[in-house]
């Protein structure tokens, strides 16, 4: 256990650390890195003009860390799109991207199809319904990148859930799903990964060879597969996780929670039979299978959830075309 | 933009009200010492807080002879709800509590060194770039702007002071006003002495409201606020009526308050109850005048920029700038609706014009319009 404590030390900071913005400027212009942030979208209209225009202005106008925004959005049926492209960010409309291959919805979908219009070589994705959006959630990110030899991903937590001196650890950190479903699942088969505080936060970055060299579920389970794939390809010590503050969004009902739950445990099982960690002595079902209080009775819902896997961009022939320095996996 | 997010998502102040002491530390407004790091995250040559921790940043121009212009704009808001503040963009307006007064203000002064930087051409003489804290926190912190005032080390050879709204708003004179409290006790035990403090209240405002007021010069009497009671089934133990006498005459103002101080006294003695009249800001008339340079050249700015000057009387900061002989102005930054509330609302679009009239107007400032 010593080793897991090690990480939590070494690889866990607070985004005031990386406050000296002209210092990350300077990072990345001597290491010749571009740096993409993107926004998946869908119906976000009310909050990605602010998120924009906090970052444009602070990240890409008074500081040039960012080279481009760029929103991907699902096909929202609001103003989203328009607004985005008003207040200068990229907008693409992820069905339009890589068109010759079936389109399907949800957020890793349009992360994964990021990877081919993003220009960067280090990628930022950053959710749209942040109220309290603030240049830390993107500089905070990707300071460990930019200074820390060795680190190629980061990803947020939030709330200060946690103080690093033995005195002061507060025993929660995550939401409801990830202290009910992910951290039991990950100490029970990948207990390193217990460290991470808000292993379903939404807010991470990585180098390009991160996110196109690893699968991306279509639903729920992106964020769950991110960090296994990750952890299988290059450890702990590649990953650090960066305490943003507080993020202020949307709340979700127990019952969408629970539909979120269902969707995690199906990428991680699926994730454990592929890596032969654990044997499932029959298939899954695919449903989810809820009960509401209605009109003094229980009313039945079920949602069927299944599994979508986009496979590593690496193996797109389109993407490899684009970007011409990046090889297949052997 | 992005300075009025980042400074209207910062509460106006923090902590407890203890003393004036309280004030003249930094710390002691948050918004205060956003304001100051801001400025010197952007660049200014100087940046400080006056013995008030009123933040203050210099620029500097090639003539540093020339008196300093001075732009100042308050950090506070009437409206700062509990909990986090968020503002929103959509709909082509900027929306957020505290946004009128004075996010917007404060972001357009924040904004200046940057716009300078890009637009203009290097300054002749200092600008000053000033934040006033805790000013709306109390109605006696009016004080604080007389505070800054007299402590400023340079005399500046005019200063502009920024409002949220409305864009085109023009003031250069300050009416006489008198804000007072009249607060109404019940007195215990003493026999025949009222019982309800809102029926003493009710009987003072209905004999403020039958006080005679001129109409030359132009005067008015408010009553704005009125608290009392805290159950429904009991006599109101405590009152107090908030009321505004504003004149253009300070004679007319002090005959007014003659007339309210002998209706506070009747009352008290025919009531039996316990009356202070106790005022929490007098200040007086004053008036740069139309044919003021500053004047002028603020109706040039806001003529090119196609904006019809709205002339109104106006009173805190303005009073104690021209009361010094400092001449001053106030103007606004964009056309906004539902001040003081939670819905409070600017138009983007506005805010352009806004700015650009600020920088027109500090340029022809700098260009030697007030250096006499």
């Amino acid at each position: 256990m010593a080793k897991t404590r090690d990480w939590l030390k070494e690889r866990t900071y607070h985004h005031s650390a990386f406050s000296d913005l002209a210092a990350l400027v300077r990072a990345k212009e001597e290491r010749g890195l571009r740096i993409s942030l993107c926004f998946p979208t869908l119906n976000e209209a009310a909050t990605i003009a602010k998120e924009i225009v906090v970052m444009r202005s602070e990240l890409q106008l008074r500081y040039p860390l960012i080279d481009e925004i760029v929103v991907i959005d699902s096909g929202s049926t609001d103003a989203t799109r328009e607004v985005a492209a008003e207040y200068g960010a990229k907008v693409y409309l992820a069905d339009e991207i890589l068109p010759e291959i079936p389109a399907y919805k949800g957020k890793g979908e349009n992360l994964w199809k990021a990877l081919y219009v993003l220009e960067g070589d280090v990628i930022l994705y950053i959710d749209a319904d942040i109220k309290n959006i603030h240049p830390r959630f993107a500089y905070g990110l990707l300071g460990p990148l930019l200074l820390t030899e060795g680190v190629r991903f980061s990803k947020a937590f939030y709330d200060r859930p946690i103080a690093l001196d033995q005195k002061n650890i507060k025993p929660t950190g995550g939401g409801r799903v990830t202290e009910l479903v992910t951290r039991p699942l990950f100490s029970l088969f990948y207990p390193e990964l217990s460290q991470f505080i808000q292993p379903l936060s939404g807010e991470y970055a990585g180098f390009r060879d991160c996110f196109d060299s690893i699968s991306f579920p279509i639903g729920y389970g992106i964020e769950t597969s991110m960090l296994l794939d990750l952890y299988d390809r290059y450890g702990m010590d590649a990953m650090a996780q960066v305490d943003l503050d507080k993020r202020v969004h949307r709340n979700q009902s127990t019952l969408a929670l629970g539909r979120m739950s269902f969707g995690i445990m199906q990428t991680f099982l699926a994730k454990l039979k592929a890596s032969g960690a654990a044997e499932l002595g029959a298939e899954l079902y695919d449903t989810m299978i809820q009960y509401e209080l209605e009109a003094g009775s229980y009313r039945r819902r079920e949602s069927e959830i299944r599994i979508v896997e986009r496979p590593p961009m690496l193996s797109v022939p389109a993407y490899l075309e684009k970007f011409p320095g990046r090889k297949p996996d052997a | 933009m992005g300075n009025i997010i980042f400074l209207g998502e910062v509460p106006p102040y923090a902590g407890t009200w203890l003393s004036d002491d309280d004030t003249a530390d930094p710390s002691y407004s948050v918004r205060a010492r956003f304001f100051a790091e801001r400025l010197a995250e952007l660049g200014v040559d100087e940046c400080g807080t006056d013995r008030l921790g009123n933040p203050i940043a210099l620029i500097k121009g090639s003539e540093p002879a020339l008196a300093p212009v001075l732009v100042v704009a308050e950090l506070d808001s009437l409206n700062t709800p509990a909990g986090d503040i968020h503002y929103e963009l959509r709909d082509g307006k900027i929306f957020g509590p505290g946004l009128l007064d004075n996010a917007l203000g404060a972001a357009a002064a924040l904004s200046l060194p940057d716009m300078l930087k890009r637009h203009c051409a290097p300054l002749r003489g200092d600008l000053l770039i000033a934040g006033l804290a805790n000013t709306m926190r109390d109605a006696k912190n009016i004080a604080l702007i007389e505070r800054f005032v007299d402590g400023l080390e340079r005399r500046p050879c005019a200063a502009i002071i920024l409002k949220g709204g409305e864009l085109g708003r023009l003031n250069y004179f300050s009416d006489a006003v008198i804000r007072a409290d009249i607060v109404c006790d019940r007195r215990e035990g003493e026999r025949g002495a009222a019982e309800d403090m809102v029926v003493a209240a009710t009987e003072l405002v209905d004999r403020f409201l039958g006080i005679r007021i001129p109409k030359r010069p132009k005067s008015s009497l408010t009553v704005g606020m009125i608290k009392a009671g805290f159950k429904y089934g009991d006599p109101a133990a405590h009152a107090r009526i908030g009321l505004e006498l504003r004149s253009l005459s300070n004679e007319v103002l002090a005959e007014l308050s003659r007339q309210v101080k002998d209706i506070v006294d009747l009352v008290r003695y025919e009531q039996r109850i316990d009356l202070v009249y106790d005022v929490a800001v007098e200040l007086g008339a004053q008036n740069l005048g139309w044919e003021h340079p500053l004047v002028r050249n603020a109706v040039g700015v806001m003529r090119a920029l196609e904006l019809e000057p709205d002339v109104y009387p106006s009173v805190s900061e303005l009073f104690y700038f021209l009361n010094r002989g400092i001449p001053a102005v106030t103007i606004g930054v964009a056309r906004g609706q539902d001040y003081h509330q939670e819905t409070a609302h600017a138009s983007i679009d506005s805010l352009f014009t806004g700015m650009a009239q600020l920088m027109g107007l500090v340029t022809a400032l700098d260009r030697g319009a007030c250096h006499g």
